[in-house]
């Protein structure tokens, strides 16, 4: 079960990010990625083993283009970091069916344990087949 | 003229049952046996068939689809003097309109008789069906049809619908289907995946929260049910939902107000409400997990979603065919063409993890098949090119019917039913390669009905028909 992180142009934010997770789910991996080219080449790589994206969400434009991808992120759990807390910017990004949608002013804390959880759904759901 | 069939072998209710339909205006035919009613239903078109289950030549539940899948598409009510509840579910199961054990009083017959043909009725008078928006829902099994048919019933209207099924069987895919067949498909469809949430994030998620109500809430934010407002949001694995949440959303459900945390006002909200589980809930009710108001409140409707497994070869081969289409595009090779031998091979898995698993497989397929133009059963993983050899799970070894005479060679003799059983299997899977997966092949060789041998499948968890 892969974990990757989309966070473009936003390197300190996206280590912090990496502390809080790593602090909360132990000997988690997690493959950052810092373009929209490097995530649709992880997307689009047969067995890739991804269970999870977090997508931390710069501008607008991103969501678009994400909207864009189709059916690139079926059967994948979607943790959302919205960049504004505008009802239209929710409306976007909730049609990439996220399991999950936290904020950038948020304390990010949330964002661990939703991982935690899906992670630990998702390893439950493999032992019971 | 409304036609009734009677099948039953006891001719003083094949006359009573004569006598009332006569009284109330209706044509009567009978039949003695299940052979007899199947051909009369071949050759004529009818409205209702009542329906013994004991017939000397089998148990009428055996033939209960094959007579309502004739043309006239006829409503089948159960008469039956070997009751049990079984029986009935399973009746129920294949779309009977009504069960009655005998003896039985004259109203206990002629008001389901009445009610039945009313139905069918206002069935045919009704508008006919809107085509309906399927929404990347691949197949046309008649288990699936009868989903979709449940889709576009409960897309005209505004009542919650619980979706249960197992896990992989596709519940969001419906539940979308459900939301872009309706009048709200203008507006949000908001999935919220109550599985994901722990138990401290579900009530700011769904009710959203004032700046400063608990620790974090730097700010004040709406919640998904907000959102959802206009449209439709969906409560996916409805069932891990907190048993306190489970209080706060049943009001919300109720009077359609939604009050973030923290806050002092509440906001009308205006969404239709699509629940999903592979939990049994009234199982989770019995335990005091899930609160029966809000299993209430959320079933209005219930549609259950068949395992991959009971929807049949052919579903298997259209969604294969589409997701290797779709994996080929995104992987950016050529569209592979695929083998009878690896529809087969797909065929004999009992698909646990239903269609999400087989597009598991069809990923690990197309990875190894690499520049290979066909897919073969070489390209699939170990475990399911083993299903189709068929090999006894127990045993370990190839299927080889047990002499008779072999069974006093033990110290333990097991019991008939055991042993019966095991005849039986052993048999099917001969039968089944013998027959090449061909399903009339299969009936004629072993003079058992499709269905009975169907339901015999089903019962020893075997399956390889392929389509007709």
């Amino acid at each position: 079960m892969k974990t990757v992180l989309y966070a473009k142009g936003i390197d300190k934010m996206g280590d912090h990010l990496e502390t809080i997770i790593h602090a909360q789910v132990n000997g988690i991996k997690i493959k950052t990625c810092t373009s929209i080219e490097g995530l649709f080449q992880i997307l689009r790589k047969p067995l890739n083993n991804l269970s999870v994206v977090i997508l931390w969400i710069a501008s607008i434009n991103d969501l678009v283009e994400f909207n864009l991808m189709g059916t690139l992120f079926d059967d994948i759990k979607i943790i959302l970091i919205l960049p504004d807390r505008k009802k239209q910017t929710l409306a976007l990004g909730c049609k990439l069916k996220p399991s999950f949608v936290s904020y950038v002013d948020s304390d990010l804390q949330d964002v661990a344990s939703v991982l935690k959880q899906i992670l630990k759904k998702t390893k439950e759901k493999k032992q019971h087949g | 003229m409304i036609k009734v069939l009677i099948i039953d072998d006891d001719p003083k209710i094949c006359l009573f049952f004569s006598q009332l339909l006569k009284q109330m205006g209706h044509e009567p035919y009978v039949a003695n046996t299940l052979k007899k009613g199947l051909d009369l239903n071949t050759e004529s078109c009818f409205d209702l068939i009542l329906l013994d289950l004991e017939l000397p030549d089998g148990n009428g539940l055996e033939i209960m689809p094959d007579l309502m899948k004739a043309p006239s598409g006829p409503e089948v009510i159960i008469i039956t003097g070997t009751g049990d509840i079984r029986g009935a579910e399973m009746a129920f199961k294949y779309g009977a309109w009504d069960y009655v054990q005998k003896p039985f009083l004259l109203d206990e017959v002629s008001l389901p008789i009445t009610r039945a043909l009313q139905y069918r009725r206002e069935k045919q008078t009704s508008s006919p069906p809107v085509p309906l928006i399927r929404s990347n829902i691949v197949g046309e099994s008649d288990a699936l049809r009868k989903c979709l048919e449940n889709v576009a019933r409960a897309a005209v209207t505004d009542a919650s619908i619980l979706i249960t099924g197992e896990t992989g069987t596709g519940k969001e895919l419906f539940a979308r289907a459900i939301h872009e067949n309706s009048k709200r498909n203008t507006k949000p469809f908001i999935a919220v995946d109550c599985g994901a949430l722990p138990e401290t994030l579900v009530e700011s998620t769904l009710f959203g929260h004032e700046k400063g109500a608990f620790t974090g809430a730097n700010n004040r934010q709406d919640g998904l049910i907000a959102q959802a407002d206009g449209g439709t949001l969906l409560l996916d694995e409805v069932g891990d939902l907190p048993l306190n949440i489970q209080k706060t959303f049943l009001r919300t459900l109720q009077e359609r107000y939604v009050r973030r945390i923290g806050g002092k006002s509440e906001k009308r909200v205006d969404f239709r409400l699509v629940a999903a589980t592979n939990l049994n809930l009234d199982e989770m009710v019995k335990k005091n997990t899930f609160r029966e108001d809000l299993l209430y409140r959320i079933r209005a409707m219930e549609i259950q979603l068949p395992p991959l497994r009971e929807r049949g070869q052919q579903d298997i081969e259209d969604i294969t065919i589409k997701k290797t289409h779709v994996l080929a595009q995104r992987y950016g090779i050529e569209t592979k063409a695929i083998s009878p031998e690896f529809f087969q091979t797909l065929a004999a898995h009992h698909w646990p993890g239903n269609v999400r698993e087989l597009m598991n497989v069809l990923e690990y397929v197309l990875a190894s098949a690499g520049q290979d133009p066909t897919l073969f059963p070489k390209h699939l993983p170990p475990e399911y090119r083993a299903a189709r050899l068929a090999f006894d799970p127990v045993s370990g070894t190839n299927p080889r019917p047990q002499t008779v005479e072999s069974l006093d060679a033990g110290d333990d003799l097991p019991t008939l039913q055991a042993y019966r059983n095991q005849i039986e299997k052993t048999y099917l899977k001969i039968l089944l390669r013998r027959a090449k997966g061909n399903r009339e092949a299969a009936s004629r060789i072993s003079g058992v009905s499709q269905s009975r041998l169907y339901s015999l499948l089903k019962k020893h968890h075997l399956s390889g028909f392929s389509a007709s």
